[in-house]
């Protein structure tokens, strides 16, 4: 990969992944949706994944969360190696949290917020369960008043808020996120964002950060490794992307075409 | 014979448009008035500020328990107003086309692209049955898709977002509107394929001197493709401007809209966030 210079001294590696394929459907009809992903992403970095519908950017993402069987590869996130087709240990589905893009469709509809956050920590053998919950909710400018109410009576932008305090509760290391804002509206996406930014500052969390809009990888992300037809066809730091310094046509393309990205005076 | 020549203008004046709630009646639209010709005018907002509605107020599709009402509202010397069931028909399609997000929700699964592309100019007399077929070929390479006679026979899950777009387009233009009305044409499109849509819409908009009522949420994108802007916060219109002075709009919506982008200019940094007491005062100030 280009511009690996980037890394000057050698750090630890949250998240290790080198010849990733990722199949879907079997058989004729069984599509080739990752090919050959290659790439390691530092603790307490934030390393973002960009590319257009159908890139194998969110594939990527479910195979690290244990959501996709058919794969082969060598993947390790912080030290747990993953095998194909075997649910990951409950240590690594401790460390590791996502958060998904619709908020409509992540929360179960008839929990309450406070049934939706415990429900993890139950399962991990959690102490001090309220104590956490109300801090959590405090923690993503939410409030304890939240607690009892149910996802419909809250809007997108609380319900992300919601689906962050879920992953946060469990002190994850590393969270998985697939476009956490773009079913937001700009100004909401602007406050979660934020929220998101001042999480991994307070918390040092290693961020995987999905998303098909350059201008919230460049700001959010410090590398961004751009997808396209499940290949990586570059990595490289998000100053780069800013400045222009593109090496692959597809980046140039892909910049053109995201104007929410471009500086006003371009237009 | 000098009005033949004139441009067709969509006039809306004192446009309110309102819904009752367990709380009383809400004005999802609140007084707006606009007047253009063939000129490209975007309507932004955030979800829920009434540009959809206003939209759809234009066209009489504004469904039940809500009411649209207007001073007045015409189209090419058409009053919007008084218009039957039956009479919306020749309205429609004919003299003002509607393209809308998502294509796999607008196209008829079960019937073949060709089919439904010719209906809008069959069944408004554009052309003769006979003639169809030689139409819709030309409408689809028109609108830039690559093998015209294989989408004409195709039904639409055979085909992607991008070309499914392309093909609401080709459908709607084929009864030769002289409005369009978009919204939010390619939010449902992959990136990639957003700027190519965009700006065949915008190059055959142009050819035809057809006006384009443009509604997203995208305010960089509009300002592209626009104009002149209407920027709308809860059903009322904050500003009205040309296109190329939204960047130095003065008004704090409208800024705060730009401001909130993330382009990685300052990465890392915390992003600004729109002051909603300051604008509802801004607002209310200004509505009074």
């Amino acid at each position: 990969m280009a511009n690996e210079t980037y890394s000057a001294a050698p750090r630890p590696i949250a998240i290790h992944c080198a010849g990733l394929d990722v199949f879907y459907g079997q058989g004729a009809s069984r599509h080739h949706a990752v090919k050959q992903a290659s790439f390691d992403v530092f603790k307490g970095e934030s390393f973002g994944v960009v590319g257009g519908s159908g890139s194998g950017k969110s594939t990527v993402l479910r195979v690290l969360a244990g959501l996709d069987g058919d794969w082969q590869g060598d993947v390790s996130v912080l030290g747990h190696r993953r095998t194909a087709a075997r649910a990951p240990q409950q240590a690594y589905r401790l460390k590791v949290q996502m958060i998904f893009q619709d908020p409509f469709g992540s929360l179960h509809p008839r929990h309450t917020i406070d049934h939706c956050l415990t429900e993890a920590m139950r399962f991990h053998g959690f102490d001090r369960i309220e104590q956490r919950v109300v801090s959590a909710l405090d923690r993503v400018g939410l409030g304890r008043n939240f607690r009892f109410r149910f996802p419909h009576q809250l809007s997108g932008g609380q319900r992300q808020r919601v689906a962050i305090a879920r992953a946060l509760v469990l002190e994850p290391e590393v969270l998985l996120l697939d476009e956490p804002t773009s079913a937001l509206d700009a100004s909401i996406q602007a406050e979660v964002l934020n929220l998101l930014m001042e999480v991994r500052r307070d918390l040092g969390t290693t961020f995987l950060f999905v998303s098909h809009d350059l201008g919230v990888i460049a700001h959010m992300c410090d590398r961004v490794a751009v997808m396209r037809q499940g290949v990586i066809v570059e990595t490289l730091a998000a100053a780069q992307i800013v400045a222009g310094q593109v090496a692959h046509d597809y980046t140039r393309e892909l910049l053109a075409n995201c104007y929410a990205a471009q500086p006003v005076d371009a237009l | 014979m000098y009005w033949t020549l004139k441009m067709a203008e969509l006039l809306i004046e004192d446009l309110t448009v309102t819904y009752p709630t367990a709380t009383g009646p809400v004005d999802v639209v609140k007084s707006l008035s606009l007047r253009m010709g063939a000129e490209r005018i975007g309507i932004v907002g955030e979800s829920g500020s009434g540009k959809s509605m206003t939209a759809r107020a234009v066209l009489g599709l504004v469904r039940a328990p809500g009411v649209a009402k207007a001073g007045r509202m015409a189209y090419d010397g058409v009053d919007l107003l008084r218009q039957s069931p039956a009479s919306w028909r020749g309205i429609r399609g004919r003299r003002i086309g509607m393209v809308l997000q998502d294509p796999k929700f607008s196209l008829n699964p079960v019937l073949r692209i060709g089919r439904q592309i010719a209906e809008a100019g069959l069944l408004h007399r554009v052309f003769t049955p006979g003639q169809a077929r030689a139409r819709v070929m030309a409408m689809l390479e028109t609108v830039g898709v690559d093998h015209p006679d294989r989408v004409f026979d195709a039904y639409p899950h055979q085909l992607s977002g991008g070309i499914g777009q392309r093909v609401m387009i080709a459908a709607m233009m084929i009864a030769e509107p002289g409005l369009l009305i978009a919204d939010e044409p390619t939010s449902a499109l992959d990136v990639m394929v957003r700027g190519q849509v965009l700006e065949m819409m915008d190059r055959e908009i142009r050819k035809r001197g057809m006006g384009l009522l443009m509604i997203s949420h995208d305010l960089k994108m509009v300002a592209h493709f626009c104009d002149r802007v209407l920027v709308m916060y809860q059903g009322q219109v904050v500003e009205s401007c040309a296109a190329k002075d939204l960047f130095h709009s003065q008004h704090p919506y409208t800024r705060g809209l730009l401001n909130c982008l993330p382009t990685g200019q300052n990465p890392g940094q915390v992003l600004p966030t729109i002051d909603r007491k300051l604008i509802q005062q801004t607002v209310s100030h200004h509505g009074q």
